[in-house]
């Protein structure tokens, strides 16, 4: 298992350096760091003094290996905008993102899978048919526009709700619900299809066959056989709604965590603050995809540690 | 996300010229069964239409601003006018003409991406598997790498930097999109290599990147097509967020994403410049979605099948129907199981399947009785009907089942089928490996067996576990117990199955072909446990195969099954000595038998029958050496004789006496 581990930080390792060489080349090289930083105005005599301040004027290798020591030690420079370590704001807005995710997730979790098991022991009754058309919408609407439609039914028509922002459970529930449908929508097909599929299978049969109460079939037989494809899928999502969709939600609500952030800082022109943002973020999935992975190995005995 | 396409069965590169017009028309009339996904081929169309059209179907310029006109809101309602169908936005603009304009920017940066994507990854995929080594292993890890970049933050701080246009959003959602294309076409190219027809082109000579290359396009376009259509819906809605958080399409020009945000800041007194926009969106994505899942289902046969057997399961019902009581035989009482004239259907896109087509059949306790049969003669069919497997799309239509005079059949009888299913009768199958569950160890899957049917507790399931396994001969019994599915040979885990099935102490013993896919060794192995565990426990066993060889060694009774029925019954040595029936004459003289000399390899002439419409009269007719013209014209019923043999066919009737079947004809037998 050691040997798994650090097969999967290497590959991580590859990762997080993709993503800080792709970040620094957009926002060294592509990008002008001095113009975003400075007002319009500023001479280009107070340009290049700036420059020679923050240490731009170098060879670009040389502020490559600064930069790599500096991220190494967490140290990811200071926001623009907000005159703090980069590093202090994600640590403080990451759990409020955290919070918005962990309750979507369990959500989409606790609501497709029963559901899912449902269509796929009734397939043409009621729970089925609810299921493939809850999977179609869900799987075309965009979801800032969903959570539009949900603050002009519940906030707006009906005024049950908050429109924005954080406070106490009552603005959860709108974020929460509108970051679960997608993921909810498709855990439910891959519940709902990889049950068909196990149903047809020779155990199953054999289970059926041995006279087995049907509730031990689906729940013991059936049941730890689509767990891991279902987990797997659900671990995905988990990293797809941390790292994309999280920052569509949190727009829409408002809702400050990291996303939000993240959006502020563009529109703020802060690059240092979304430099860092990317790059935690990143250092994240790698961290989640890699405990994902273990936990799939350990779940399934056929699986060795090679 | 859906399913990742499956290339199923690989097609021959070779194509006729009559084909093309066939293969078009078969898809149009697929596309028409599919009337939902027609719907949103329609539904895409004529968004297509309207985007490449705008200028002729928009009543306005998306662009024009009137002051007076702000803020409108749809015909419908109270203020609005026909001349805004939808309403204005705060600058006076017209919504519907928006929408129209906003088409294009979806639909076309959409096509696009999957455009420049797809070629990219296309040939990446292809200079990955042609090449392998080293271009391989690099172009992988580069893959397995941007597969974990967060694509979303990385897009929002490129196109923050270098400022979006429609230009660089396609080419940054490209670039965040190409790995998918890479990595299925490197897969479809890896499996080609890897098929016998391709090493067999190596080995004769020729390169293999050719013989690749020839059969690759037709392997690749199906599941490509299908990927495009899925990641056309992805990326339009990756547009549409881009656009959301204001890095896609900018100001003055349209996009639906664009105007949800900023129709977001009038929800409250305008809501229908949020609303709109977005509906535009969900609909062009499920229309693609649609299509989409169309093309998946369609371009993999399995997949046909699987809809279809859903379909079929909202129309009939289980077999829970009583069935109409079948004609009282007068041995009811001693027989252990009796099947009186069983049908089975199985109901496919191509016809109804007739499995089973009146099957009569007695088994007395303690009784080995073979079945034996060409594949799709029904014999494992039957045993499933027997043990309540036959689900949809199968259906029993008709005969009984009856166990110790109770049937199996009807709602009553399938409760009391569940009560002895496993308990006094017990199946084994073919492949071992498959009958096990891989998750649960070897021990839990014996002891939940126990547990239910004797009401075991735990301690007492596991030293009875433990006896058993000692009973099939597997050594080391509790370290067995532990082990998954995987970790057992193949005999050995035949040797679990068994265990399982006797694990109740049952009556009856099914085993569908049970040695047929283990080693000869292992096969003689396992007869003799079979053999040795009937003596001691004096269990009836039903052995169905198709190895003559078998019979011969294990069973007291054998029953001959062609096209869905038996045709001949008796005892082992009697039948074989004399057959009956001339289909049974054919098997017997097609058997190779090592002691004689060299030989022509016999065969019985002709086919077996189409079981989706089985010939009028006797079913073995067509390939009968002995037909007459009665044979074909009436279904010859089961006669029975003194001695204990039975046979459907015609000849018996006939014949006064005993008789003896050879080339000459129905001879008499002295």
């Amino acid at each position: 298992m050691g040997a798994f581990v650090i097969r999967r930080l290497y590959h991580g390792i590859y990762v997080v350096l993709g993503v800080t060489i792709v970040v620094f080349v957009v926002t060294r090289v592509i990008g002008d760091p001095v113009s975003a930083m400075l007002p319009m105005e500023t001479s280009a005599a107070q340009r290049a003094a700036f420059a020679q301040q923050l240490g731009l004027d170098r060879p670009l290798y040389i502020q490559f290996i600064d930069f790599l020591a500096d991220v190494a030690h967490l140290n990811l420079g200071e926001s623009l905008w907000q005159h703090r370590p980069v590093t202090q704001i994600v640590f403080e807005k990451l759990p409020i993102t955290l919070y918005l995710v962990g309750t979507a997730m369990a959500l989409a979790i606790v609501l497709s899978i029963p559901l899912g098991i449902m269509a796929a022991l009734k397939p043409g009754r009621i729970a089925d048919r609810i299921t493939v058309v809850l999977s179609l919408i869900g799987l075309s609407v965009p979801q800032f526009w969903l959570g539009v439609l949900l603050i002009l039914l519940f906030a707006v028509d009906l005024r049950w709700l908050p429109t924005s922002g954080s406070g106490d459970v009552s603005h959860l529930i709108l974020p929460a619900l509108t970051l679960a449908v997608p993921a909810m929508t498709r855990i439910l097909m891959v519940v709902r299809s990889s049950m068909m599929d196990e149903l047809n299978t020779q155990h199953i049969k054999v289970a059926i066959a041995k006279g087995l109460p049907f509730r031990r079939v689906i729940g013991v037989h059936a049941l730890r056989n689509i767990a891991i494809p279902v987990m797997t899928l659900a671990g995905w999502e988990t990293v797809r709604a941390l790292a994309g969709y999280s920052v569509v939600v949190e727009t829409v609500f408002a809702w400050p965590g990291l996303g939000l952030a993240a959006v502020q800082a563009i529109e703020r022109q802060d690059l240092i603050l979304l430099q860092g943002i990317v790059f935690y973020v990143a250092v994240m999935v790698v961290i989640i995809n890699i405990g994902l992975d273990l936990a799939q190995k350990l779940v399934d005995p056929r699986v060795k540690f090679g | 996300m859906f399913n990742a396409p499956q290339f199923g069965t690989t097609v021959s590169g070779r194509r006729r010229p009559g084909e093309l017009t066939n293969a078009l028309r078969a898809l149009g009339r697929e596309l028409w069964s599919d009337r939902v996904s027609f719907i949103g081929f329609l539904i895409l169309l004529a968004l297509v239409l309207t985007a490449v059209f705008a200028p002729l179907v928009a009543p306005f310029d998306p662009t024009a601003q009137s002051l007076r006109a702000r803020l409108l809101p749809p015909f419908w309602l109270p203020r609005g006018t026909i001349a805004h169908l939808l309403g204005t936005d705060y600058l006076g603009r017209d919504v519907l003409s928006r929408l129209i304009y906003g088409s294009r920017a979806s639909l076309g940066i959409g096509v696009s991406v999957v455009a420049l994507a797809g070629s990219f990854g296309v040939v990446m995929g292809l200079v990955a598997g042609y090449l392998g080594g080293r271009t391989d292993s690099v172009i992988m890890r580069v893959i397995d790498t941007q597969i974990a970049f967060p694509g979303l933050l990385l897009a929002l701080i490129i196109l923050a930097t270098i400022g979006p246009t429609p230009a660089t959003v396609i080419v940054v959602l490209a670039l965040n999109g190409w790995m998918v294309y890479a990595r299925m076409t490197r897969g479809i190219v890896l499996s080609l290599r890897q098929m016998p027809f391709v090493e067999a082109a190596e080995m004769i000579g020729c390169k293999p990147r050719r013989v690749v290359f020839r059969h690759l396009l037709p392997n690749l376009t199906s599941p490509l097509l299908t990927l495009m259509m899925l990641e056309f819906a992805r990326v339009v809605l990756a547009e549409a967020s881009l656009s959301f958080l204001g890095l896609g399409v900018q100001p003055p020009a349209s996009s639906w994403g664009l105007d949800v945000a900023t129709g977001k800041a009038y929800i409250f007194n305008a809501w229908w410049l949020a609303t709109f926009p977005g509906f535009a969106i969900a609909l062009t994505v499920l229309a693609i979605n649609l299509v989409a899942s169309w093309a998946r289902v369609t371009s993999d046969p399995q997949e046909r099948e699987k809809r279809f057997a859903r379909q079929l399961r909202a129309l009939i019902g289980t077999n829970a129907a009583p069935r109409p009581a079948a004609s009282a035989h007068a041995s009811a009482g001693q027989n252990l199981l009796a099947i009186r004239d069983l049908v089975v259907h199985f109901h496919t896109r191509g016809g109804t399947l007739q499995a089973v087509r009146g099957l009569t059949l007695e088994v007395r306790p303690g009784e080995v009785l073979g079945i034996v049969g060409e594949t799709g003669s029904g014999k494992s069919v039957t045993a499933q009907a027997i043990m309540g497997l036959i689900n949809v799309p199968g259906e029993i239509c008709g005969g009984d089942i009856l166990w110790k005079g109770r049937s199996l059949l009807g709602p009553q009888g399938q409760s009391y089928a569940r009560e002895i299913q496993g308990k006094e009768a017990a199946i084994i199958f073919q492949d071992p490996m498959t009958s096990l569950n891989p998750l649960l160890t070897v021990g839990t899957q014996i002891g939940e067996v126990l547990r239910h049917h004797l009401d075991l507790s735990g301690a007492a399931a596991r030293t009875r576990t433990i006896e058993l396994l000692s009973l099939v001969g597997i050594t080391a019994p509790e370290r067995r117990m532990a082990q998954y599915p995987h970790e057992v040979s193949g005999g050995m885990c035949q040797r679990v199955m068994i265990a399982m099935a006797l694990a109740c102490e049952p009556e009856l013993l099914i085993a569908d072909e049970p040695t047929t896919a283990l080693d000869v060794t292992i096969q003689s192995q396992t007869l003799d446990l079979l053999a040795s565990l009937q003596a001691s426990l004096g269990l009836a066993i039903i052995l169905i195969t198709h190895d003559l060889g078998v019979i011969a060694r294990m069973c007291d009774r054998v029953a001959v099954m062609y096209g869905g029925r038996i045709v001949e019954e008796g005892a082992t040595a009697a039948l074989f000595e004399r057959p009956l029936h001339p289909y049974t004459v054919g098997l017997l003289r097609s058997t190779p038998r090592l002691a004689a000399q060299k030989q022509r390899l016999e065969s019985i002439e002709g086919t077996p029958p189409n079981l989706l419409s089985p010939p009028v009269g006797c079913c073995f007719a067509a390939r009968c050496a002995w037909a007459k013209e009665r044979c074909t014209g009436n279904d010859p019923p089961r006669i029975l004789k003194t001695d204990g043999r039975s046979a459907s066919c015609w000849l018996l009737e006939d014949a006064a006496t005993d008789y003896v079947l050879s080339d000459s004809g129905a001879q008499s037998h002295a």
